[in-house]
């Protein structure tokens, strides 16, 4: 007997993961500090980093200070401000944008977007964040040891990290790298929760082709971490030995303040390879979490698909793999053999081939769409003209001809400011505007947020366009002070007054965002469930904020991709990936 | 990497996400069978291969400089390697055990694993343990691959 069903969900597969227990909590400890709920942790994860942000931002006004004001501060020292340096640096890189990209947006977004319960490993997920709290809290702790934190620069390079001279060389040091050591143990265990929830607990037909580019960027990174971390870790725990030990595995034979040290025939350029190993994925860790949020705003915002979607997809996949083969191009003026630059010099100038393709596909997804200036699209639009010149300075660097005269200027500073701190801050700030009605149910105010984007958007521009300039005319960069070199101009000193102006009023006004974010949440408009006419699934949640669980009693099941907005023939400019196919609305389309 | 690559691309080429409007087989298809514990363990031992791979690699490139003194190799390492690759047998003889469901051959197999000998000491069914076996059994074996390799630069220096 032939049966038809007619109910489309008569033929519905198992779900790919069966139900889960969830973990339910009974008490305000349980629900909100030892939580395993994703999202809490998510927040978690934001607060902690941004704390820790708001102190790497303090940081690098005091360096502006002594930048701008030469000898004017008599708490800033010669130390004091290597200090800062290497502090701020390694802080807003790893503590705060890594940490934020993946342990803040991860957690939040990818169960809601894959359609998800919660995480896979929901224990793992909550001690990841603690452990990673601990290396915050041991990172903090080298500010109140003896001899302060280490001063060797965010790259921590040996013999002189670890020598006699080097502020921090004693403790601050060890807490560094111990606390680096403790970072990489918990993100692994919260990168195996992201990774291993994209591909095992996506709600039934949420292919991987259907995954919003959000998830695909988060996703990748989280690979690209879990790969490139342990290069880190490896050359921490081998300076650990070389400092406590007495071993030589980067320390040569050396002669420290008169003395002959004890260490010989290791090599500091193998610490750079490792260092490097990691550190160039790690710019990509930051900054493909933004490209993917950054597509999905646009998309949105603009009411219209994203452009070359599987492009943008193999885009991502091409940049991870390339971020692995480029790592010297950190390494043209280290000693290492010529030759060697010749091949990193051509692999990442072929990563400008798929960056490329993004930027483009970015811009023909604003072409001719209903544009929304919206607060997160501004940060977006923003970002693609930071991005987009970060990126023009980065083929100059790329090139060692160009590059090894540049080496150690301003000019390198205000590349990889542009490209890997404004860019990705941009896209945070876009997604919290974005995210935050979801989160809180609230919106943010829009008047202030305006205000907010053009003041961090023009000041931006306004601190690192100019020291372009600085770096062509040679300032170095990580000098205490700059007086009697004759090459250097009086205006070099002028534009210098006037970045770090530039500097603490950007900084200064990221108050209004605090603000914005504490107002709204007691007093903003309601936002409903989905103010942006979203069509991914975290939209789509039966409460709003979402409660434990996301999805109410059943997981929604998904019909289409996640960019189908301003569908002809559809009564709305979007359609929800989990509206069927043979809904009406969508039928005129079909035939079209 | 061969492996994330290869496999990324089945899931990309040749799929057209715009037009896919709910034939069964899209709107359903995509099922893992895989346990998630397992590709969680697959994917951490990913890690640790990066970690030892990036070990080794650093050890080759020192032990090329100048003063590199060889380490000493006792003997006795020789037998540790091979008790190792006894216990990684037996360990494969308890998951097929598992998997046929004789609980005798499990329990003789499960000297050293405490959680998942005291579950099966309670008398739980064979059937719910499998997996753990499984994965301590992938573990197991995967510790005396690295074991091996890390022997094999000991003894290459």
């Amino acid at each position: 007997m032939d049966y038809v069903a007619h109910d489309a969900t008569a033929f519905v597969r198992p779900a790919e993961v069966e139900e889960v227990e969830l973990y339910h909590p009974k008490t305000f400890i349980g629900k909100y500090i030892w939580s395993q709920d994703a999202k809490i942790i998510a927040i978690q994860y934001a607060i902690t980093a941004i704390g820790i942000g708001v102190v790497a931002l303090v940081l690098s006004w005091l360096m502006r200070l002594q930048l701008g004001f030469p000898n004017t501060f008599s708490f800033i020292d010669p130390s004091n401000y290597l200090q800062f340096v290497t502090m701020h640096g390694m802080i807003m890189v790893i503590y705060l944008l890594t940490a934020l990209f993946l342990g803040g947006f991860g957690n939040y977004l990818i169960p809601l977007m894959v359609g998800a319960r919660d995480m896979v490993f929901p224990y793992v997920n909550m001690v990841s964040y603690w452990v990673y709290l601990f290396a915050v809290l041991l990172l903090t702790a080298s500010f109140f040891v003896p001899g302060g934190p280490t001063g060797s620069g965010w790259t921590l390079y040996p013999p002189q990290a670890i020598l006699a001279g080097t502020p921090g060389a004693t403790w601050g040091i060890i807490l560094m790298l111990v606390s680096l050591a403790f970072f990489i143990i918990g993100f692994t265990m919260g990168g195996l929760n992201y990774v291993v929830t994209v591909l095992q607990a996506r709600t039934r037909g949420m292919t991987m082709m259907r995954l919003p580019l959000t998830v695909w960027g988060i996703f990748m990174a989280t690979i690209l971490a879990l790969l490139a971390f342990p290069a880190l870790f490896v050359s921490a725990i081998m300076m650990i030995l070389d400092l406590t030990l007495g071993t030589s595995f980067f320390m040569p034979a050396i002669v420290s303040m008169g003395q002959q040290l004890d260490h010989a025939g290791g090599s500091p350029v193998l610490f750079q390879h490792l260092f490097w190993f990691f550190g160039h994925p790690e710019v990509y860790i930051v900054a493909l979490p933004a490209f993917g949020i950054v597509s999905d705003l646009i998309s949105v915002h603009a009411r219209k698909n994203i452009f070359g979607y599987r492009m943008m997809v193999w885009a991502i996949l091409i940049i991870g793999g390339l971020s692995f083969v480029v790592w010297a191009h950190h390494m043209y003026v280290s000693g290492m053999n010529p030759y060697f630059g010749f091949f990193f010099a051509t692999t990442t100038l072929i990563i400008a081939i798929p960056t490329a393709i993004k930027v483009y596909n970015w811009v023909l997804t604003l072409w001719r769409g209903n544009i929304h200036l919206t607060v997160p699209m501004l940060f977006a639009i923003g970002f693609i003209f930071t991005f987009i010149n970060g990126g023009l300075t980065g083929l100059f660097l790329g090139n060692p001809t160009v590059s090894v005269p540049l080496s150690d200027t301003m000019f390198v500073v205000a590349h990889f400011h542009m490209v890997m701190a404004i860019a990705p801050i941009l896209v945070v700030f876009g997604a919290i505007y974005h995210w935050y009605p979801k989160i809180t149910g609230r919106m943010l105010n829009d008047t202030l947020g305006k205000l907010h984007f053009w003041v961090t958007f023009l000041g931006s521009y306004g601190i690192y366009y100019p020291m372009h300039y600085l770096g062509m005319l040679g300032v170095p960069r990580r000098y205490y002070g700059i007086e009697g070199t004759d090459f250097i101009p009086a205006s070099a000193h002028s534009l210098n007054i006037g970045i770090t102006i530039a500097a603490l009023i950007v900084g200064a006004f990221q108050i209004v965002f605090f603000y914005n974010l504490i107002w709204s949440y007691f007093k903003g408009k309601p936002s409903g469930g989905n103010p942006w006419n979203a069509t991914t699934l975290e939209w789509q949640t039966p409460d709003t904020p979402p409660t434990h669980g996301n999805f109410g009693p059943t997981l929604p099941l998904v019909y289409r991709w996640a960019y189908d907005y301003s569908v002809p023939g559809a009564k709305e400019d979007f359609i929800p990936q989990n509206v069927p196919a043979g809904a009406a609305a969508t039928l005129a389309r079909d035939k079209a | 990497m061969a492996v994330i690559v290869w496999w990324l691309l089945k899931q990309t080429i040749n799929v057209q996400p715009w037009a896919a409007q709910g034939s069964s087989k899209d709107v359903y298809g995509d099922v893992m069978s895989r346990p998630t514990a397992k590709l969680g363990l697959w994917v951490f031992l990913a890690v640790v291969t990066s970690l030892f791979a990036l070990f080794i690699s650093a050890y080759a490139m020192r032990m090329k400089l100048g003063d590199w003194s060889p380490m000493p190799k006792p003997g006795l390492l020789w037998l540790n390697t091979g008790v190792l690759i006894v216990t990684s047998f037996a360990m494969e003889w308890t998951r097929a055990a598992a998997n046929r469901g004789q609980t005798g051959d499990v329990r003789s197999g499960l000297v050293a694993w405490g959680r998942t000998t005291a579950k099966v000491w309670r008398g739980i069914e064979v059937g719910k343990v499998r997996l753990s076996v499984e994965l301590c059994a992938m573990y197991w074996h995967y510790l005396l691959l690295v074991w091996l390799v890390v022997f094999a630069v000991l003894l290459s220096t």
